[in-house]
């Protein structure tokens, strides 16, 4: 009779979880489909407006693309990939939502939310940007200030398109609080690049 | 200054709005406009740290088991399914639209010959259950397995292959405990290796377990000292121990086809030393780990059709849809699972050859009977639930025990068998 065991074993690539899923064999995937999980998790702790329902889809939807574009993700797929396929899927659950006239958990916004698809150019790592340096002090700058990680989330949800109401909801500021950072950004940005770059 | 940008026209205010625009991805950035290459290249970067940030603060894979490998493989049929429909779909629209056109139509003559045929005949119009299309062929397995229809007894148990795989066995957090919970005893959910084994279609019957009594003489343990049955004249529920129950009268009137019940573990073991006797085969009580593999059938939700019990599907307290039977109903009246078992939920609570553990912690993870370190008794576990459990205890994963000799109105059992060496599937 054998025990369960938990040895420590060579953790297996990407590529083979990959393989795992679409071949189904090992663990059938599970490992690959637990980092989807994990990201559908992480993204709905923001977007909290998206339903179990929602989030069952978007794993189904997820797992789709997986096998679908096996043949081009089989030496390429990262983490990276994953997240912002995920992240995607995320904001598209957002944009139907929204399709389907459901409003804002907090109504009466400013504005709406525009959730837009990433590209492929809006996820280049970070060290491959021109200015990165530059742009790592100003912001490692805006993170050390006392309110620096809050505002750090807003720029970010912004960036994502959510209204200033969900932004507002999600880090626990007033809508005119969110809407005043996000305004000064431009400037605030021009000044400490001069500063600090 | 290049001339692209002197040729900006934008009043400050507009340029501000300009530069939030594309800073949110609303407009596409003019790779001209000095506003829109700096917005764009801010958006970048905010993107391009969040999703490091996301993923760098991923655990170890291997660490996250969110999704075990049983509900991988159901996630990956229920997406290949998907794949294979839009593939189907993908028509030209006239042709689809003559399609649903033509199906409409034909819905219409089959659902009024129908219900012209019910009328006429008496049947029952409750609704059957979707065929599901992932069902084990046995026929892969060779052409001695037969599924039994229509509550086909047979004179012994209808034995039926049930292939090798991986069983995840116990609770399972978000999927199995999303049908009122799940019992400590239920933990911690651990991986099985199953190798291809038998077990019977269903129940062991009334009539099948008299043979026995007939041919043998064996006087079961409730005949000796009486059976537990529910006491009819209490007004709140309550158990008494009758001394004239036992499987030929168990305080309710049965058929030759119901399961048999009052029934306790030794009887069982009686009836399968007989069996084996009689046919020269190597009968045998089921595992617990086999018990819960064929009772999923692939699945990994609470009850194998689904979350919600359904009384369109087993046999457990209370009636409604298919199940109009107050006690044990016949066997193979509700629809069998992927691997053409039935009553793996309900009817009746179903003995396994392991003893007694409090919990799964140093289970077996080769689907063999755990029969060490038991727990300082001769308590055996039983599954599946009966005619007068809960929703909850008619779960895959629900397990509750009883002693050795225990028997009362709702237990029975179902045999199986090792499968033989040459038997692959095809």
């Amino acid at each position: 009779m054998t025990k369960l065991s938990h040895n420590q074993t060579t953790l297996p690539s990407l590529q083979t979880l990959l393989y795992n899923l679409v071949e189904q064999s090992g663990d059938n995937g599970a490992e690959i489909l637990s980092i989807v999980e994990h990201y559908i998790h992480h993204c709905c702790r923001n977007y909290y407006s998206i339903t179990d329902s929602e989030q069952q889809d978007i794993a189904q939807e997820a797992s789709i693309k997986l096998l679908i574009n096996y043949e081009e993700l089989k030496h390429t797929i990262s983490k990276r990939w994953i997240y912002v396929m995920v992240k995607n899927l995320c904001l598209d659950a957002l944009r139907k939502q929204r399709g389907s006239n459901q409003l804002s958990s907090l109504g009466q916004d400013q504005d709406t939310e525009n959730y837009s698809s990433l590209d492929p150019e809006d996820f280049k790592p970070q060290d491959q940007f021109d200015n990165h340096e530059c742009l790592d002090n100003v912001f490692a700058y805006i993170g050390a200030q006392p309110t620096g990680q809050e505002d750090l989330t807003i720029y970010s949800h912004f960036v994502y398109g959510a209204s200033r109401a969900d932004i507002a909801h999600i880090t626990g500021r007033t809508v005119n609080a969110v809407t005043k950072r996000v305004s000064i950004l431009r400037t605030r940005l021009k000044k400490l690049r001069s500063e600090l770059c | 200054m290049s001339e692209n940008d002197s040729k900006q026209t934008l009043m400050p205010r507009d340029d501000d709005e300009q530069w939030q625009k594309v800073l949110r991805g609303e407009i596409e950035m003019n790779p001209d406009n000095r506003t829109h290459r700096e917005a764009k290249e801010i958006r970048q970067y905010l993107l391009s740290t969040e999703i490091q940030d996301a993923v760098e603060s991923t655990p170890d894979s291997h660490a996250l088991a969110i999704v075990s490998p049983e509900e991988a493989k159901v996630k990956y049929q229920y997406a290949s399914e998907e794949i294979h429909r839009r593939a189907k779909t993908g028509l030209p629209s006239w042709v689809s639209y003559g399609l649903i056109a033509l199906f409409g139509i034909m819905a219409g003559l089959t659902a009024f010959f129908a219900a012209h045929y019910f009328t006429n005949t008496n049947v029952t119009n409750t609704p059957a259950p979707p065929v599901n299309s992932n069902r084990v062929d046995t026929q892969n397995f060779g052409d001695q397995y037969n599924v039994l229809k229509n509550g086909q007894t047979g004179g012994l148990p209808n034995l039926l292959p049930i292939p090798s795989g991986v069983l995840i066995m116990g609770c399972t957090a978000n999927w199995d405990d999303i049908a009122g919970g799940c019992r400590d005893s239920e933990y911690p959910a651990h991986a099985v290796n199953i190798k291809a084994f038998e077990i019977a279609q269903n129940e062991v019957t009334v009539s099948q377990f008299g043979r026995f009594v007939e041919e043998s003489n064996y006087k079961t343990v409730a005949e000796k000292r009486g059976c537990v049955i529910a006491d009819t004249k209490s007004p709140s529920p309550r158990w008494i121990m009758d001394k004239a129950a036992n499987w030929q009268s168990p305080g309710f009137k049965q058929e030759d086809s119901h399961p048999v019940v009052c029934i306790a573990r030794m009887d069982a073991l009686a009836y399968i030393s007989w069996l084996n006797k009689i046919t020269g085969k190597q009968y045998r009580l089921p595992t617990e780990a086999e018990w819960e593999y064929a009772a999923r059938a692939g699945t990994a939700t609470p009850y194998f059709w689904g979350n919600k019990a359904d009384h369109n599907r087993a046999n457990f307290k209370g009636t409604g849809g298919l199940d109009t039977w107050e006690n044990t109903s016949p066997i193979g009246m509700f629809p069998a699972n992927n691997f053409n078992i039935q009553d793996m939920s309900g009817n009746a609570w179903e003995w396994v050859s392991d003893c007694w553990h409090d919990n799964y912690v140093s289970a077996p993870s080769d689907g063999s009977s755990w029969d060490t370190n038991c727990h300082g008794n001769d308590f055996i576990p039983r599954r599946g639930g009966a005619w007068d459990a809960p929703p909850i205890s008619i779960r895959s994963s629900y397990r509750s025990h009883a002693g050795e000799i225990d028997r009362s109105q709702s237990y029975g059992f179902r045999v199986a068998h090792d499968i033989k060496p040459t038997t692959n599937p095809k």
